[in-house]
């Protein structure tokens, strides 16, 4: 314990745990969004977008943790004001920006010479790197997260139930999906960082896979999915520290247990 | 009797494809009209129009003795104004991801007439939502979730979610399908005692009439034109 209070201690450690607590108890809510709309694709476009932009971020000079959020931002702005429409469908465009992506990626490496595995540590993503901007970075973005959900509330359980419907009473749908996909790929470009792009649904999705399953209202499944995610990420990290494992990798397993404990729970509840 | 919705020389469609040319309706205040045709035909469409979730190419159109189109200053509260007024149910043909209990479903029926951005919804609003579900005889349901409720149940949750608006003008898409026979005759009486409760006009798409749902004048719509 006295172990674990001294890294704890240490700058470097409280920042990453700090950060890791604040972006599971805030962008699992995110998973609401994106299992509501079924959007799953949307994070792997994140993620291809991410190394694209890490790669253009190394070839101009600036982070590649910075070039993957503004590229994974103005992707994911696209895909908002594109939702809905008839021409091409959002899988079609999703499609189009992974694959597009990845190879513009490969191109850059081979022509600009950029160091492949500087630009494949987003794939990895490095919280113990995380400095007092990074730190400011996770709560902007948790803080937005949670300001939209509290004043949007309403509105947003309207869309993810039925948009054609909360269209027709008036909802501004396309608004509010432009807002989502948004959010979604702030949440998503910022885990990047934390715990690297295969790992990213043990924070946004996972949580809210297990809420969803088990809450009775909208407000029940964003509380459910803010506190799971915020185990996964508390239990993740001490893990992590205790038995000297990857934390990112930690933190998706205990994400995972979570997500079968309750799986287990409500078959027991539905048998008794 | 005056119009209630008037639909005039209207052609709509998406992007390169016509759905509806030359299209007209007339519907009167207090009547129920089942608009019928094959798939594909526009049914929909014209639902759309009403709602002001498509704009025609061309055409006008009135609704609640406002006009709608040909657009004019003041369209987008004209529009917010008039959606207060009418109410909508859409086919459930699928279940929601989202857990939400009957009363809750149907409170939401209030947004945007009652309750909306920052104006949360009060103890009116759920006094006006048992009230809803007790008219249709579905207020013993009203903790259950969405997602359990058969086919016929949730029509009867959609139709409260819309009667608790109190429109004067309702619209349903194929209300009738995936219904089995017995569902379908519920639907019927819903109607029938529907209307009894308000004088409100139904525009109800169908691929067929609803018999036993009381006088109706069924309209035909096929190749974007209407046949009465």
């Amino acid at each position: 314990m006295s172990e674990l209070l001294r890294l704890l201690a240490l700058p470097p450690v409280r920042n990453a745990f700090i950060g890791m607590l604040a972006a599971g108890a805030t962008f699992s809510l995110l998973g609401v969004v994106i299992v509501s709309l079924h959007l799953s694709s949307i994070r792997f476009v994140c993620m291809h977008t991410g190394l694209l932009g890490a790669a253009i971020g190394l070839a101009l000079g600036f982070s590649p943790a910075l070039g993957a959020l503004l590229l994974v931002l103005l992707v994911s702005l696209l895909l908002g004001l594109r939702g809905g429409r008839q021409a091409v469908s959002s899988n079609s465009l999703m499609g189009i920006f992974m694959t597009g992506s990845l190879a513009l990626t490969f191109i850059m490496l081979a022509a600009a010479s950029v160091p492949a595995m500087d630009v494949f540590s987003v794939f990895t993503g490095n919280i113990l790197m995380l400095g007092r901007a990074d730190l400011y970075l996770v709560f902007a973005a948790g803080l937005v997260v949670l300001a939209v959900f509290l004043l949007a509330f309403r509105e947003l359980q309207l869309v993810l139930l039925d948009p054609e419907l909360a269209a027709a009473q008036g909802v501004p749908v396309r608004l509010v999906n432009i807002v989502l996909y948004v959010l979604v790929g702030t949440g998503v470009a910022v885990a990047l960082r934390l715990v690297g792009a295969l790992l990213v649904d043990a924070i946004i999705l996972l949580p809210a896979v297990a809420a969803l399953r088990t809450a009775r209202s909208f407000v029940a499944a964003l509380v459910l999915s803010s506190l799971f995610g915020l185990l996964a990420c508390a239990g993740g990290f001490i893990m992590a520290l205790l038995l000297d494992w990857p934390i990112g990798a930690s933190t998706a397993a205990v994400a995972v247990l979570i997500l079968i404990g309750q799986m287990a729970v409500s078959r027991i509840i539905i048998r008794s | 009797m005056a119009a209630l919705l008037s639909l005039r020389q209207v052609c709509a469609g998406y992007g390169r494809t016509a759905v509806l040319s030359d299209f007209n309706l007339d519907m009167a205040s207090g009547e129920l009209v089942f608009l019928r045709g094959p798939n594909g035909a526009g049914k929909s469409t014209v639902l759309k129009l009403i709602l002001g979730l498509l704009k025609p190419r061309s055409g006008d159109i009135q609704v609640l003795h406002t006009r709608l189109w040909p657009k004019r200053p003041g369209y987008s509260l004209a529009l917010d104004r008039l959606r207060q007024r009418i109410a909508y149910v859409p086919q459930f043909h699928t279940l929601p991801e989202l857990p939400v209990s009957v009363a809750e479903f149907v409170m939401l029926g209030r947004w945007g007439s009652s309750f909306s951005w920052l104006r949360p919804a009060g103890s009116r609003d759920r006094r006006a939502t048992a009230a809803a579900l007790d008219q249709l005889g579905i207020g013993h349901l009203a903790s259950r979730q969405l997602r359990t409720l058969s086919g016929g149940q949730r029509q009867k949750a959609g139709l409260s979610r819309a009667l608790v608006r109190q429109p004067e003008l309702l619209l349903m898409d194929e209300p009738a399908t995936w219904l089995d026979e017995a569902s379908r005759i519920d639907l019927a009486q819903t109607i029938v005692k529907v209307r009894q409760l308000s004088a409100l006009g139904m525009l109800i798409v169908t691929h067929q009439d609803i018999p036993g749902a009381g006088a109706a004048r069924s309209v035909f719509l096929d190749g974007g034109r209407l046949y009465e």
